[in-house]
C-alpha cells in the first residue's frame, strides 16, 4: 500500500499542540479560565463575564498563600488523577492538605473541576472543608485545603466498626449543617456524599469535601471497578431517572445511608439469598430502586433514630424531608444535654492519619 | 520547553542525560534530545524528540513510578507485549524503549513511539471544517487497522478519539494498548477497568460475560458519529446513564435484540427504561451522506449478534474505491498474552526487563 492518502489530496490543519490541550481554557497568560473562572500560578478569582473591561489580572498579592511557600510532607489520599499531600507553610508552620490534579484532556471533567474550584471559592462554613487558594500551571491544578487531621468518617469507622447513637447524632447535627448551608443557602447539591466524604479532625469537627472530583479521580485513575461504588449512596430516583433531574434530596438518601452504615457497622443494603458479594450493579440497583428501604432494627436503636432514619430513606423524595426540617427533628437534639465530647471520641480512635 | 540539566545525585550514567520538561525529570537515551513537551496524561508526561543516530522524531513517554499502581503496571506490560509484534501502518509503531540503569530497582519506563503531528480528539473539537472524503478515509483507516487487530485476535478495547493518532497528511493510527487483550486464547477472566465509557458498547455496560471483537465496532461506531456531529454521541455521566442515552437514541429495544444479555437483573433494567422511538441518525446528522448514516446505524445496533463485523464494514458501499481486500493481509499469527493480573511487582518487573531486552538485545550480559 503505497503512503499518504490514496490521491485523495485530504489536508488537515494541525492545532497548535503546545496551546490546543487548553485551547478553551488557556489564555496567553497561562490563565486557566472557564466562563467567570480564572485560575493561574497566583491565585483564583471569579469575574462576573458582564464586565465589559478584561478582567484584571491575578496578582501574587492577591492571597498570602503560594505554592513556593509550601513543603510537601507526605501523600495522604491518591487517585491518578489526582493525589492529595499533607504539606506545611513554611512561615507560619500551619498544615494544610494540597489537592494537586492533572488536567485530563476529557472536557467534561474540566468542567467537573471548574465548578469545584467555583463552589470552593463560595463555601465558607464551619461544617464544609475550606478551600483557601487554587492554582493552575503547566496543566495541574492545585487547591489548597483545609487539613482535617482525622482523616474520613471512612477511615473511622474502620477503626471502631460501628459508632454509639449518641455520636453519631453529634456528627449528623454537624453534616446536616453542612447541607442546610449548601442547599438551602448556596442552593448546590453534593452528589457524592459518602463516608470518605466526610472528614474529621482531633478538635471534633467534622466537614463535607469533594464536589465531584472525586469522580474524576474515579474517571481517571485506572483504578480496578468501582462499579457497585459507585452507585452505593446514589438515590432511588437518581438511579431510574423517573424524575427530572435529581435535587437536593437525593443527598439526604445519602446521608440516611451514611448513618445507618456507621450504626450498624456494614453498607445497609445486603446482597440477597445470604450471598456475600453483589452479582453485579443490577442486582445493586434493582435492590435500592425495587426493594424496601432499609430500616435499623428497633430494638437496637432508639424510636428517634429509627425515625430519623426513616425520614432520610423515603424513596419518593417528595416524602424526604430536607436538610431544615431535619434539623428539627428529636434525634438530632436528643443527646445535647449529654455534652457528647467528639474530640476525645476521634483522638481515641486513633485514625492512621492523625499521627504525623 | 525541555531543559538540559545536572543528574540527580551529580551522579552521570553512562549513556543517559537528563531534562526537565514541564517539571518532569527525564532521564533518557543519549541518542535522543527533547524538543518540547506534547502531552500530560493520566499515566505520564510525553514530549517530542529527535533521535540523532537517524535525525528521526518521535514521541518518548515518561511513566514515573510505574510500580506504584500494579494496574497501571499491568496496563504498561501490556502495551509492551502487543506492540512488540504488531505491524500495521495504521497502528502506532513502538520503536524502542529505553533498558533503565537499575533492573531491580528502576520506577520509571520510557516510551519511544513514533510522532504524529495531533490525535483526532483535538482534530473533532477544532473549528476547521471535515468533508466526508475526511471523514471516509478516517474510518477506513480506523477499520483497516482494526482488521489486522482482530485477525490476530486482538481486542482494543479502549478506543476513542484521544487514542487516534493523526498527521497533517490525514494518516491515523491506533494507539493505547493498554486495555487490550486477546479474543478468548487466554480466556482469562480481566477487571474491568474504569475508563471513558462513552465508547463502551452496551454489552459490556451490561455486564455480559461473553464478548468479542463487536465491543470495538461499537466504539468505531461512535467515533464515526462524533466526526459526522462534532461532538460526543452519548456523553454519559456514569453507567447507568450512558445506558439511558443509548436508548434514548436507538429507542426501544425489541425483546429479541435483548437476549445477548445473559444477567437476568440487567436486563430486567434495560425493560424498565422509559419507551422510546429514539432518533433516527439522519436527524441527528443530516449533512451526512446517506451511505455513511446506513454504515453508522448498522455498526451501532444494541444487539451485538447483529452488529457489522470489521470486515462488512470495510466491504460497505461507503468504503468504495477506498478498500481492496488484496491490499490487507491478515497478522502472521495469533498473538497470545500469557499476562497473569495477580502478579505483583517482581514479576511484573522481571516481564517488563525481558520486553526492554527485545529492544537491548546488547543488555542480556549485564545483571545490574
Amino acid at each position: 500500500m503505497k503512503k499518504g492518502n490514496l490521491g485523495l489530496g485530504l489536508k488537515l490543519s494541525v492545532p497548535v499542540s503546545d496551546q490546543s490541550n487548553f485551547a478553551r481554557f488557556l489564555t496567553e497568560s497561562g490563565t486557566f479560565k472557564d466562563g467567570d473562572l480564572l485560575v493561574n500560578r497566583d491565585g483564583v478569582r471569579i469575574v462576573s463575564q458582564n464586565d465589559v473591561e478584561a478582567p484584571p489580572p491575578i496578582k501574587p498579592t492577591d492571597n498570602q498563600l503560594t505554592l513556593a511557600d509550601i513543603d510537601v510532607i507526605k501523600v495522604v489520599g491518591k487517585g491518578n488523577g489526582g493525589v492529595v499531600q499533607l504539606v506545611q507553610h513554611k512561615w507560619t508552620s500551619q498544615f494544610f492538605a494540597l489537592k494537586v490534579i492533572q488536567m485530563n484532556i476529557e472536557e467534561s471533567m474540566r468542567k467537573q473541576i471548574a465548578q469545584e474550584l467555583k463552589i470552593n471559592q463560595q463555601a465558607q462554613c464551619p461544617y464544609v472543608v475550606v478551600c483557601y487558594q487554587s492554582f493552575y500551571e503547566n496543566g495541574v491544578i492545585s487547591i489548597i485545603l483545609e487539613y482535617m487531621d482525622g482523616g474520613s468518617l471512612a477511615d473511622l469507622l474502620k477503626k471502631v466498626k460501628t459508632i454509639p447513637e449518641d455520636y453519631l447524632a453529634a456528627i449528623c447535627k454537624q453534616v446536616l449543617k453542612g447541607l442546610v448551608y449548601l442547599h438551602h443557602e448556596k442552593h448546590i447539591i453534593h452528589r457524592d456524599l459518602k463516608p470518605s466524604n466526610l472528614l474529621i479532625n482531633h478538635i471534633g469537627e467534622v466537614k463535607i469535601t469533594d464536589f465531584g472530583v472525586s469522580a474524576i479521580m474515579e474517571s481517571t485513575s485506572g483504578q480496578a471497578n468501582t462499579f457497585i461504588g459507585t452507585y452505593n449512596y446514589m438515590s432511588p430516583e437518581r438511579i431510574n431517572g423517573s424524575q427530572r433531574g435529581y435535587n437536593y434530596k437525593s443527598d439526604i438518601w445519602s446521608l440516611g445511608l451514611i448513618l445507618l452504615e456507621c450504626a450498624l457497622g456494614r453498607f445497609p443494603y445486603a446482597p440477597p439469598d445470604q450471598s456475600e458479594t453483589w452479582e453485579s450493579i443490577f442486582e445493586l440497583i434493582e435492590t435500592i430502586v425495587d426493594k424496601p428501604p432499609p430500616i435499623p432494627p428497633s430494638e437496637q436503636f432508639s424510636t428517634e433514630f429509627c425515625s430519623f432514619i426513616s425520614a432520610c430513606l423515603q424513596k419518593d423524595p417528595k416524602d424526604r424531608l430536607s436538610a431544615q426540617e431535619l434539623m428539627a427533628h428529636p434525634f438530632v437534639n436528643m443527646y445535647d444535654d449529654l455534652e457528647v465530647d467528639l474530640s476525645a471520641y476521634f483522638s481515641n480512635a486513633g485514625s492512621p492519619l492523625a499521627t504525623l | 520547553m525541555a531543559t538540559l540539566v545536572e543528574p540527580p545525585n551529580r551522579i552521570k550514567p553512562k549513556g543517559k542525560h537528563y531534562y526537565t520538561i514541564w517539571q518532569t525529570l527525564f532521564e533518557i537515551d543519549t541518542k535522543y534530545v527533547p524538543i518540547k513537551p506534547i502531552g500530560r496524561g493520566a499515566y505520564g508526561v510525553v514530549c517530542s524528540s529527535i533521535n540523532r543516530e537517524t535525525n528521526e522524531k518521535v514521541a518518548i513517554k515518561k511513566i514515573g513510578n510505574i510500580f506504584e499502581n500494579s494496574i497501571d503496571a499491568l496496563r504498561t506490560l501490556r502495551e509492551l507485549k502487543l506492540l512488540r509484534h504488531i505491524r500495521h501502518e495504521n497502528v502506532i509503531a513502538l520503536k524502542d524503549v529505553m533498558m533503565p540503569i537499575h533492573r531491580t530497582s528502576f520506577k520509571d519506563v520510557y516510551l519511544v513511539y513514533e510522532l504524529m503531528d495531533t490525535d483526532l480528539h483535538q482534530i473533532i473539537k477544532s473549528s476547521q471544517p471535515l468533508s466526508n472524503d475526511h471523514c471516509k478515509y478516517f474510518l477506513f483507516q480506523l477499520l483497516r487497522g482494526l482488521k489486522y487487530l482482530h485477525s490476530a485476535n486482538i481486542l482494543h478495547r479502549d478506543l476513542k478519539p484521544g487514542n487516534l493518532l493523526v498527521n497533517a497528511n490525514c494518516d491515523l493510527k491506533i494507539c493505547d494498548f493498554g486495555l487490550a487483550r486477546t479474543n478468548g486464547v487466554d480466556g482469562q477472566f480481566m477487571t474491568e477497568y474504569v475508563v471513558t465509557r462513552w465508547y463502551r458498547a452496551p454489552e459490556l455496560l451490561l455486564c455480559c460475560d461473553n464478548y468479542g471483537t463487536s465491543i470495538d465496532v461499537w466504539s468505531v461506531g461512535c467515533i464515526f458519529a462524533e466526526i459526522l456531529g462534532r461532538k460526543p454521541i452519548f456523553p454519559g455521566t456514569e453507567c447507568l446513564n450512558q445506558l439511558k442515552l443509548i436508548i434514548s437514541v436507538l429507542g426501544s429495544q425489541h425483546e429479541s435484540h435483548l437476549e445477548f444479555i445473559d444477567n437476568a437483573k440487567a436486563r430486567r433494567f434495560i425493560k424498565s427504561l422509559p419507551c422510546t422511538r429514539g432518533r433516527h441518525f439522519s436527524q441527528l446528522y443530516p449533512q451526512a451522506d446517506p451511505l455513511a448514516i446506513d454504515l453508522l446505524q448498522k455498526m451501532l445496533l444494541f444487539d451485538p449478534t447483529k452488529r457489522i463485523t470489521v470486515l462488512e464494514a470495510l466491504q460497505h458501499p461507503y468504503m468504495a474505491g477506498l478498500y481492496d481486500p488484496r491490499c490487507n493481509p491478515p497478522a502472521q499469527v495469533p498473538i497470545s498474552l500469557d499476562i497473569d493480573e495477580h502478579w505483583g511487582e517482581p514479576m511484573i518487573r522481571e516481564m517488563m526487563w525481558n520486553e526492554m531486552l527485545h529492544y537491548h538485545p546488547e543488555a542480556a550480559s549485564t545483571n545490574a
